[in-house]
Formats: C-alpha cells, structure tokens, sequence
C-alpha cells in the first residue's frame, strides 16, 4: 500500500500546471522543453532593443550541430527575453551562452540595465562574457561564419576566453562587471571588428567609466 | 534515547549540521568576521557543556530533564521539541525557495517543502544512531566537495578585497548559530565514550567551513553579492573547465543540500525524543 502511495506520489509529479501571477507554468518545464542558445547580440533600433539569438539545433543523429537565428525586439531586456520565450515552443535556456555582443550605445548607457535583467534569470551564468561590436551591428558580427568550422557564437566566446588568457583584454566577466559598476569603478569590454576578409577579429578594449564616457585602450 | 552514538558520528553531524547554512550566508566582511568568532565561542559551549555533562555524570538533555523535578523536566521537553519543529520547518522553508528560484521554478514550494519532510522523516523517525550514522559519510563527501569547490575558484578572487579585510573586524556573533544548540541537545556524553574532542572539532570544523565558503564568494563577487539571491552557491560557479564541467554551484549545492537533509532529520529525532518523554501517551505509537 505504501509503495502505491509512493508511487502515485511520484506519477504525479511527472506531470500538471500551476498558475502564477500572469501565465500558466508546467510542473516539469525544466526538465524538457528548452531550446539551449550559444550567444546573443543586442542593439537598440529606433528606441526598441532587438535581440538577435543564436541558437544549437541538432541536426543529426551524430551529433552534429548547427546554429539557427532569430530576433526579437521590445522596450526593456526582460521583455525581449520573455518575447523570446514566446515565439518559441520551447523556453530559452542560457546556461551554455557564454557570449552577449551589443553596441557601443548599449554598453555606454545601458549596461547595468543588461546585466540586472540577465541576473535576475537562474540560468544565465555569471561568467558570461559582454563584447562591443565595433564598424558592424552586434548580429553582423555574431552571424559572420567563423575562421574554423563550427557555430560562430561558441567560436567567439572560445577566441575571447584565449585572448583573455594571454591578457590581450582585461577580464571582465559578468559577475566582475556588476561587481565594479557597483563600485563606480571603470569597467573594460572587448571590441569586435569585421576584417577586410570578412572575418571577426577582435580589436582592442573599451574602458567605460560609471558615468558613461569612453575611451578605446 | 539509549542508543550508542559514537563520538566521531556525533563531531560529524554538528559539522554537517553547521555547514547546512552554506547557501544562505550573509557575505559582507562583517558577516565573514562573525562566523569566525561565532565558532570559537559555539566550540566553547560546546566543550563546556559536554564536560559539565561529564562531570554530573549525566548521559544527555533528556536524562538531564529526567533528574530534575517533572513539572520542570517535562515543560522543558516539550518546549525543546517546539524549538526543533521550527529549526525544521525553517530549514524545509529556505530550502524550498531556494530551489523556487534557482533551480525548479515551476514547482510549488511546498511539494519541495515535503520531499524534504519526507527525507527527514524517513531518516530522523530511526532515532539519532540512524542519522549520525548516515552524517558520517555525509560529512566527508561534503567537506571533499566544499574544499575542492573552495581550491578552485580560488584564482578568481579579488586580491585586494582581502587586503582590505582586517579593517571591517569586528566582535559580532552570528545569529545563525544559536540553531546549533538543539543539535547540541542530542549529543551524549558517557564515561567510557568521551564525545567532548570530537563534537568540539565537528563544531569547529562546521564553523570554518561555513566562514570559508563566506568568504570564498566576498573575494570572488565583491559587492556583486548584494545583488545575489545566493551569492555563495553563485561564487561556486564562476569556475569551469570546457565543455565537460561546468556549472560547478550545482555540485556544491547538492552537498550543501544533503547537510540539509541531515540537519532536518537531526531536527525531526529531536522532536520525536522529547515529544514521546514529554508525553507519556505518545509512546504507544510506534516510530
């Protein structure tokens, strides 16, 4: 009798939905259901920010991956992510995005905003990496296929965290931009260009005081 | 409550007991310095009322409430096993919402709120030889994965933040460890198994692990922390190697969660013992 209790107990939670203050919530949307993103590129167009998205879509039963596009636009960073959720039939999940490339407005005048919003999400991760895109839009440069095969967003996070290791940029992760904003301390992000080829490259660091102003190092 | 309890068994479940704080702590120097004099002074007591419970020759709380008159022996028990209710419920409270918000938002707090019951339950209705027993291996599989989690990360402090340190001291004591005097509670003392070492350095242990994991996440976050529901289980993040580990705060939050499960089910015997000694009739239902 136990073990049927037990049992019935655990059936249960397989499956079913609760209301929340404005939407109706799977009790098991965690477990499945997510569409895992690589990278994000954001930039503000006509008083809106756009999201460009970058995420993994198994193509085969190899193993192989690819990467698909789209973009969404809203007033505020929460909103684009929860206009993200509801294009899809999934839910975003950002634990593997370890890179974010928005313009040089948004990393001036916006930048505690982004990164109040993506803190406020459980699955995005603190050591998520924020670069500016410089002679491009951020989605340019996140869509521009990279020197070596595989997806671009993971490609440029993988060329940052090398720069970074041999101190070509300061590291500013996201846990140490929050950590230095609240200090009214300078922060440094990495530039990205377009080469000649076609190619990203990074460029050099701008270093963005807590009162906005700029300069390139 | 006549049951044996090594003295080792009994240092390991103060430890685990303490170190079930670990995703919960305050994190401002001040805090960090607390829980440092919090453990000196917690050992202390620790070793004082062990060795007073020595030198009475008395075995434990409830034979000590049994010596003295009922109408205060009883009240007392009763009161203690409220107290352990509440650490209990306190403990299925945090927990829940801590999953609430990070790892399971979709499921209701309370459903989170049972399993743990259900853990405790399962466990504490054993009596405390059960759940020392089970404290034990809990506590080495726990501080090996607090250590290796501390080692790691800690290329990713801020040296100048413990630079500044010694200028935020101060002679606070945490709050957080007045909880570990029902624990106390179920520690036995007898002459031929002296406890007083051995609960001593669990305590001690318990103490530094948690001022260790506080100050892992100062060093790390800096001022970032007061932005963080849990900036302890976040600092435990920061650090991955490619693409096979990742998300480290997940490791140490299920270590941190099974101290939980422990000290719920530390707190559940507790209340089953005074209970049953408190009120006679409850003793002809079985555990």
């Amino acid at each position: 009798m136990k073990k049927l209790l037990l049992l019935t107990i655990c059936l249960l939670m397989l499956t079913g939905c609760q209301q929340t203050k404005n939407k109706r919530v799977e009790l098991n949307q965690n477990a499945g259901q997510i569409l895992p993103i690589s990278a994000l590129a954001i930039d503000k167009k006509d008083n809106l920010y756009q999201m460009t998205i970058e995420s993994i879509r198994q193509d085969s039963l190899d193993g192989e991956v690819s990467p698909a596009y789209f973009t969404v636009k809203a007033e505020n960073f929460s909103d684009l992510f929860y206009n993200a959720d509801m294009m899809l039939a999934s839910r975003l999940y950002l634990s593997h995005a370890s890179i974010i490339i928005v313009s040089e407005n948004i990393a001036k005048f916006d930048i505690d905003n982004l990164v109040n919003s993506l803190i406020e999400r459980p699955d995005a991760r603190l050591t998520l990496r924020i670069a500016v895109a410089e002679n491009s839009t951020p989605d340019e440069i996140l869509q521009t296929p990279s020197v070596t095969d595989g997806i671009p967003g993971m490609a440029l996070s993988s060329l940052l965290e090398k720069r970074t290791k041999d101190q070509t940029f300061l590291d500013f992760p996201m846990f140490r931009i929050l950590d230095y904003r609240l200090d009214g301390r300078d922060i440094a992000l990495p530039v990205l260009t377009l080469s000649d080829d076609g190619h990203v490259s990074p460029k050099s660091s701008i270093i963005i005081s807590s009162d906005g102003g700029v300069k390139y190092a | 409550m006549r049951d044996t309890l090594f003295p080792r068994w009994q240092g390991a479940f103060l430890a685990v007991f303490l170190l079930a704080d670990g995703l919960y702590l305050e994190t401002s120097p001040k805090d960090i310095f607390s829980f440092l004099i919090s453990t000196i002074i917690f050992a202390l007591i620790t070793f004082i009322y062990l060795k007073l419970l020595a030198y009475f020759n008395i075995r434990d709380f409830e034979a000590l409430c049994l010596k003295v008159p009922s109408f205060i022996g009883k009240p007392l028990l009763f009161i203690v096993g409220l107290i352990a209710v509440f650490v209990l419920i306190l403990s299925g409270i945090r927990l829940s919402k801590f999953w609430q918000i990070t790892a399971f938002p979709a499921i209701p707090q309370y459903l989170s709120m049972l399993v743990l019951f259900f853990v405790a339950w399962r466990a504490g209705r054993r009596g405390r030889t059960a759940v020392a027993m089970w404290a034990y291996p809990s506590a080495y599989l726990c501080i090996f994965i607090i250590v290796i989690s501390l080692f790691i990360t800690i290329s990713d402090s801020t040296p100048e933040y413990a630079m500044n340190l010694p200028k935020y001291f101060n002679f606070g004591i945490s709050t957080r460890f007045l909880y570990l005097i029902p624990a106390l509670l179920l520690c036995t003392q007898t002459e031929n198994l002296s406890t007083t070492k051995h609960c001593t350095t669990g305590v001690i242990i318990g103490g530094l692990g948690l001022t260790l994991i506080a100050l892992r996440a100062y060093l790390v976050l800096g001022l970032a922390c007061s932005k963080l529901p849990y900036p302890c289980f976040s600092a435990a993040g920061v650090f991955s190697v490619g693409d096979f580990l990742q998300r480290g705060e997940v490791i140490f939050a299920c270590s941190i969660v099974l101290c939980e499960a422990v000290r719920s089910s530390l707190m559940l015997t507790l209340a089953i013992t005074c209970f049953r000694s408190a009120i006679p009739a409850l003793r002809k239902f079985k555990r």
